[in-house]
């Protein structure tokens, strides 16, 4: 293939292509080249691996993030489905309410979590006036203290961030529905459960699908909230394998055992890529 | 010197083969329409000889000078696309400018070049509306300015009229013709629809798949199309074709499919005892009645009028025969008629794939 | 009966939604106004009585975050430049030439936007220090390509697939060049599309952490996210001042907003059903 037969499409990406290479595809690989070397730069083998695996804390991390995970996806989708859904209902101001709804995704991430730490607050914390004045509890609890209570109070703040994404999404696809189908189903009698379940869920399927790998890819990467609120506590009990990497790296700079978990934390994320792929994008085949 | 010449120009897509070795030669000033199917290739062969898609194999000419490696730019050709191709962000104005400015044309030539195609188009009001403001017809001819102001060696014109409506389309091919007339400049020019062909061209390329199938002055392919496929084409209402032999017993006649006789001219005796079409042009066909020699019977089954003339569609020889007459007809649905057909425009074609004229 | 019956069905769920989705905000913008004495209270003051801007002075004159500011600025700015012009290229050559590897070459880059980032910050930390650009403006710059080029790339090929070619061929016709038709015709009228690829690329590094994070760590480089973060220690937070820094963080965003909420929802709906 001489130069004169290369379409002038190669030329156009090749910067992109060797930007996003130096960027992305040499620091993956020298991760890896990181994770079996020591300190000193010496082969050493699968050490930090064994060390990362077997670290006390490594199990309940694990847990903690499938944990923030699937609790955060899921109200995500809960909260943004029942969102998309109403949104999609005609009523006055309306279009109102859409823009309204996207604040808590366009608030950037840090004020998010600074502000709910804030109504999270123990004592000055809006959310524990509340819940007293309506009777629900008699005593401030310290969500972000309490080592039971720290984890759903940061899933809170993540479904809070999230759910207009999914909303909008669910919005989209509702909106592509032809009107008949709707009516259709009315004329039947159905109830509006019965419009919920029957037309609009199944219409969704395909959007919720890559939604939720989306969803899921930007939970496991969340550090933002749960750093700049706990910071990993208390005693570890919000900690998540992407802050641990951090941690790792930057508060005890054994770069080498961050290379370790990175490289374990990259091929999880890639495992459950591919499995989704495979159990999901073959069911949509039918 | 503008002559544009094709020799034997392939075009593949993979292993699918666009064009198959086309010989064409467009000679200084003449206007050739190429027309033909969907599909035929007649719009690869003009991008072609543009520069806007690769050559395969084969070469093509312009002024005696081979272009293949020749960018377009280069060519000195001027191309009028079938949605007009003007550019939105740009005044008309700008729009006929745009060539001569990357070409590093000096601005008072420019001017004077846009004026000069304008007032021949008819477009001074509009120089400094956006293409949006304006109406197809405007359109078309801002794009034909834009080709103009040029002055290049050959147009190029790709299915121009598609995007109008019916009458701005006749409107248009008279101005084009016009145009043609005035500047004398070599041009070729696509279209599906055969009448466009047929009112414009100083010659005809007719093809199909990929291959010529004829070339000629209009009315050449008109009354002596080569093949089955150029009569059917050419000609509106279309060719009727009869399918059948010529009749063994030694009288002159053709015996259709169904039995029907029709007499034919004393000069077929090759065609003896083999299959053949016999195919005969609606004009060609008249009604007469019952008792005239050499008249054959068919049934009526549709009656068109269009105002000047009346198609009426019968079921005989074993197919509908469309037959044009001049006067208005009383026939009805299911009437029996009687047909007869002007022996000496007759053509034969082979029973065959190719369906090639047969010697009469 | 069934009409006001479906209106409560769905006001009611309506105005917990907004409710929901603007107090935290409103409450933030609330408490930047509190005096301190009037922040610590308990039971907490729902508005602020007399409202103050003492927060906002010390975060404005007292603090670092005006310099954060202007970090965040410059890099934001720096980083939607750069990504802009690395991806028109890139998505003029996808959009419009067939070549192969292309799929794989567009699969790559939107693989980019997936990325973990937990997973790159160790070597890209050391390839920056190597280069030398840890706590400078570029070194920021360039790691803020693999957020913004990705989508950029795969937004601003959907608007150069959607100008019809033959505009280009015409333009090819009249003697432009390859670049010239990018520059000339294609580029004019993909304006939309560089209006919603610089602003997603803005906001997207404005409101960036986790690399500021681990990258700009000397106190004149620091972004505006890492100084916000700043005021809350272990054991002793400023909260008027967070909440004000807070405000003034969340400013240009709103802004930003509030002028383009239409193009933002239905920007988003058309990629939606793009699938």
């Amino acid at each position: 293939m001489t130069l004169r037969n290369i379409s002038p499409g190669v030329w156009f990406i090749l910067p992109t292509m060797l930007l996003l290479a130096a960027l992305i595809v040499y620091p993956m690989l020298s991760t890896a080249e990181l994770s079996v070397t020591d300190a000193n730069g010496a082969f050493s083998g699968m050490r930090n691996f064994n060390v990362a695996i077997s670290a006390p804390s490594t199990r309940l991390i694990l847990f903690n993030t499938a944990y923030y995970v699937i609790g955060s996806v899921v109200f995500q989708l809960l909260l943004g489905i029942l969102a998309g859904i109403l949104l999609n209902q005609h009523f006055a101001g309306r279009s109102l309410v859409r823009s309204l709804m996207l604040i808590p995704w366009v608030v950037p991430g840090i004020v998010a979590a600074m502000t709910w730490a804030w109504m999270f607050h123990t004592d000055y914390g809006i959310i524990n006036y509340m819940l007293m004045q309506v009777g629900i509890i008699s005593e401030p609890i310290g969500w972000l203290t309490n080592p039971n209570t720290v984890m759903p109070a940061l899933i809170a703040v993540n479904a809070w961030k999230m759910f207009p994404f999914v909303a909008v999404m669910v919005l989209a696809g509702l909106q592509s529905v032809p009107e008949e189908l709707y009516e259709a189903v009315r004329v039947d009698g159905a109830s509006f459960w019965h419009e919920i379940w029957h037309i609009m869920l199944p219409q969704l399927r395909p959007v919720l699908v890559s939604i939720t790998l989306l969803l899921t890819i930007w939970a496991l990467d969340g550090i933002t909230i749960i750093y700049s609120i706990t910071g990993g506590g208390p005693a570890n009990r919000s900690m998540i394998f992407p802050i641990q990497i951090y941690v790792q790296a930057f508060e005890y700079f054994e770069f080498n055992r961050a290379a370790a978990l990175s490289v374990l934390y990259f091929l999880f994320i890639s495992v459950i890529i591919v499995l989704y792929m495979r159990v999901f994008a073959a069911q949509e085949k039918d | 010197m503008a002559q544009v010449a094709l020799n034997k120009l392939v075009k593949r897509y993979g292993a699918y083969q666009a064009l198959h070795e086309v010989d064409m030669t467009v000679e200084n000033g003449e206007f050739v329409v190429l027309v033909g199917p969907s599909g035929c290739g007649k719009s690869t062969l003009l991008r072609m000889i543009a520069g806007l898609e690769e050559i395969s194999g084969g070469t093509i000419s312009i002024g005696g000078r081979v272009v293949n490696t020749i960018r377009p730019k280069e060519r000195d050709i001027a191309m009028v696309f079938q949605s007009y191709a003007l550019y939105p962000h740009m005044t008309v104005r700008k729009n006929m400018s745009f060539a001569l400015k990357l070409a590093g044309v000096a601005q008072p030539e420019i001017d004077k070049a846009v004026e000069r195609a304008a007032a021949i188009l008819g477009l001074e009001p509009l120089l400094d509306r956006k293409p949006k403001q304006l109406s197809g017809g405007q359109r078309q001819r801002v794009a034909m300015g834009r080709a103009i102001v040029r002055n290049p060696q050959v147009f190029l014109f790709d299915e121009p009229l598609s995007n109008l409506d019916a009458k701005l389309r006749v409107q248009m091919r008279a101005e084009i013709r016009e145009l043609h007339q005035r500047l004398g400049a070599t041009t070729v020019y696509v279209t599906h629809d055969q009448i466009e062909a047929m009112t414009m061209a100083d010659k005809i390329v007719v093809m199909r798949d990929g291959h010529i199938e004829q070339i000629g002055h209009p009315l050449e392919l008109y009354d002596r199309p080569a093949n089955r496929f150029v009569a059917g084409f050419i000609g509106s209402p279309a060719m009727n074709f009869i399918e059948g032999q010529v009749d063994a017993s030694g009288t002159d006649r053709f015996i259709a499919s169904d039995g029907t006789a029709i007499p034919v001219s004393a000069r077929l005796g090759i065609l003896k005892r083999s299959p053949a079409v016999l195919a005969i042009r609606p004009e060609d066909l008249s009604i007469v009645a019952e008792n005239t020699p050499g008249a054959f019977p068919g049934m009526v089954s549709v009656v068109e009028t269009t105002g000047p003339e009346t198609i009426v569609i019968a079921n005989s020889c074993g197919t509908r025969l469309s037959v044009v007459i001049k006067e208005r007809s009383r026939l009805k649905l299911g009437e029996k008629v009687w047909l007869s057909a002007d022996v000496s425009k007759l053509h034969f074609f082979e029973a065959s794939e190719d369906g090639r004229r047969l010697a009469a | 009966m069934k009409d006001s019956r479906r209106t409560l069905l769905i006001s009611l769920p309506v105005a917990i939604l907004v409710i929901v989705a603007v107090f935290p905000f409103l409450w933030m913008a609330v408490s930047a106004f509190k005096p301190l004495s009037q922040l610590y209270t308990i039971p907490p003051q729902w508005l602020p009585d007399p409202p103050t801007l003492a927060n906002f002075k010390n975060v404005l004159f007292e603090s670092n975050i005006p310099r954060y500011f202007v970090n965040s600025l410059i890099i934001s700015i720096g980083s939607t430049f750069l990504a802009l012009v690395f991806a028109v290229f890139a998505a003029y050559g996808f959009a419009r030439f067939d070549f192969r590897g292309r799929s794989a070459a567009l699969a790559f880059v939107l693989i980019g936007q997936l990325l973990p980032t937990a997973t790159v910050i160790v070597p890209l930390y050391i390839v920056l220090n190597y280069l030398g650009l840890i706590n400078t403006y570029l070194g920021l710059i360039l790691v803020y390509l693999i957020l913004t080029l990705p989508l950029s790339v795969w937004m601003l090929t959907g608007y150069f697939r959607g100008i019809p070619k033959e505009l280009e061929d015409a333009a090819i016709i009249d003697g432009a060049s390859q670049l010239g038709v990018l520059f000339r015709i294609s580029l004019p009228l993909v304006t939309p599309g560089i209006i919603a690829v610089t602003l997603y690329s803005f906001v997207a590094t404005w409101n960036e952490f986790v690399f500021a994070l681990s990258f700009a760590t000397e106190k004149e480089m620091k972004t505006l996210p890492i100084g916000l973060a700043e005021f809350s220690t272990e054991f002793d937070t400023d909260w008027g001042a967070v909440m004000a820094a807070s405000f003034v963080m969340t400013l240009p965003i709103a802004l930003i907003f509030l002028v383009m909420q239409r193009m933002f929802v239905s920007g988003l709906m058309s990629g939606a059903t793009k699938g």
